[in-house]
């Protein structure tokens, strides 16, 4: 899949992953790519920046976490964070239904 | 050219982060957690020997270049953004100016004159000029290593406005209960070196630099606002400027932009210019010690 077309929803992608539990980018890259059955394969240091801006939004909080004598920054969802993730999540229904019957292709 | 080893490619983003002013620790220390996991799965998927895991691992992040690009859009903002900053940076600057002449030039108070519109509306600009720069600054957003945006802006929030309160004393003597502290007395020059000090430490401890000035410049505009407001005069906002009273306001405004200037200087956007400044004097150096060897 086209690595623009992911990008302009990888907000929605991150917060769906991080939203399923604590994490860290290498797990959140790997959990989207076995959710989308290997279809979403973009750059991996492409969701660093996206988890930025979203610990900077308030959408999620970080913190450092000692694994095997490394440090890990793990990420989880704020109550503004769900919040967001709903909103997301509805208007991507709605965008993908509406496109889905101009198309016309069952949703 | 992504570099092949993960050392190298750590090295690279960790210098382009810096260069761009980045909280490179950070960032260095997840994409190495990021490239081990990587280059462990690899390894144990695919059985290729260790440095090619790594390199498969490299690829796969994509260039340092990328990244860095896209983190600098995120603390810094898009062009827009920075255009407001740096119009915002002209204004700031221009504003304080004025205000300094206003405070030197009048040999009396400036109430009623030309000077005190002047003054009104450079420190109107000056306020409007701050806002912008903190709001499109989202570098200060963004949290800091183990520390809350919340937590840290507290405590470096509330002595910067204390010290703006303390600065606003123009004019006699601050009765706290049984404390009593007579403004231009050793004990006000304590609270005030004490106060810039807790604003000073609470900024080094959030690990941004450029924080330390804005707090003496926020300390200075609100003792400017707040001017006489607890004297047993009249409060008079932005006034006070030539008879002295304004003073304190001033000299916090002046040590703002003294730390403003300071960390800019340092820090690493200035990193190429210093170091070429530096291969400019060795040069000199050498030319003057070869002319004062004679042929």
């Amino acid at each position: 899949m086209r690595v623009d077309l992911i990008r302009g929803h990888l907000d929605l992608l991150v917060l769906s992953v991080v939203g399923s539990g604590v994490t860290h980018g290498y797990a959140i890259v790997e959990e989207l790519r076995r959710r989308s059955r290997g279809e979403f394969d973009l750059p991996e240091g492409t969701v660093y920046p996206a988890l930025y801006r979203l610990e900077a939004a308030g959408a999620l909080v970080s913190d450092w976490l000692e694994v095997g004598g490394r440090r890990r920054r793990v990420y989880r969802l704020t109550g503004r964070g769900r919040r967001t993730l709903e909103g997301k999540a509805r208007e991507w229904s709605t965008f993908a239904r509406a496109v889905s019957r101009v198309i016309g292709q069952p949703a | 050219v992504i570099p092949f080893s993960a050392q190298a490619y750590l090295a690279r983003l960790a210098w382009l982060a810096r260069s761009q002013g980045i909280d490179s620790e950070r960032l260095e220390q997840e994409v190495s957690d990021h490239l081990t996991l990587a280059a462990q799965k690899l390894r144990s998927e695919t059985a290729c020997n260790p440095s090619e895991a790594e390199r498969l691992a490299i690829e796969a992040f994509g260039p340092p270049e990328t990244l860095v690009r896209s983190m600098v859009e995120i603390t810094r903002g898009g062009t827009m953004n920075r255009l407001v900053r740096l119009v915002a940076w002209v204004v700031a600057a221009a504003s304080t100016a004025v205000l300094m002449v206003a405070q030197v030039v009048p040999s009396t108070g400036v109430a009623g004159t030309g000077w005190e519109v002047a003054i009104v509306v450079s420190a109107v600009a000056l306020a409007a000029a701050l806002l912008a720069i903190a709001l499109t600054s989202g570098r200060w957003l963004l949290p800091r290593a183990g520390r809350s945006t919340g937590r840290w802006l507290l405590l470096w929030v509330v002595p910067s406005a204390l010290l703006g309160v303390v600065g606003a004393w123009g004019y006699g003597r601050i009765s706290l209960g049984p404390v009593v502290m007579h403004q231009g007395g050793r004990l006000y020059f304590a609270v005030i070196a004490a106060l810039g000090l807790l604003a000073a430490g609470a900024a080094k401890a959030a690990g941004e630099r450029s924080a330390i000035g804005a707090a003496f410049l926020l300390a200075g505009a609100l003792s400017i606002g707040l001017n006489g407001a607890f004297d047993i005069r009249p409060w008079q906002p932005f006034g006070g400027f030539g008879s002295g009273n304004a003073n304190m306001g001033v000299i916090l405004f002046l040590t703002g932009w003294g730390f403003v200037t300071v960390s800019w200087l340092a820090g690493s956007r200035t990193g190429p210019a210093r170091a070429r400044f530096g291969s400019w004097l060795v040069s000199a150096g050498r030319r003057l010690a070869t002319d004062s060897a004679g042929p």
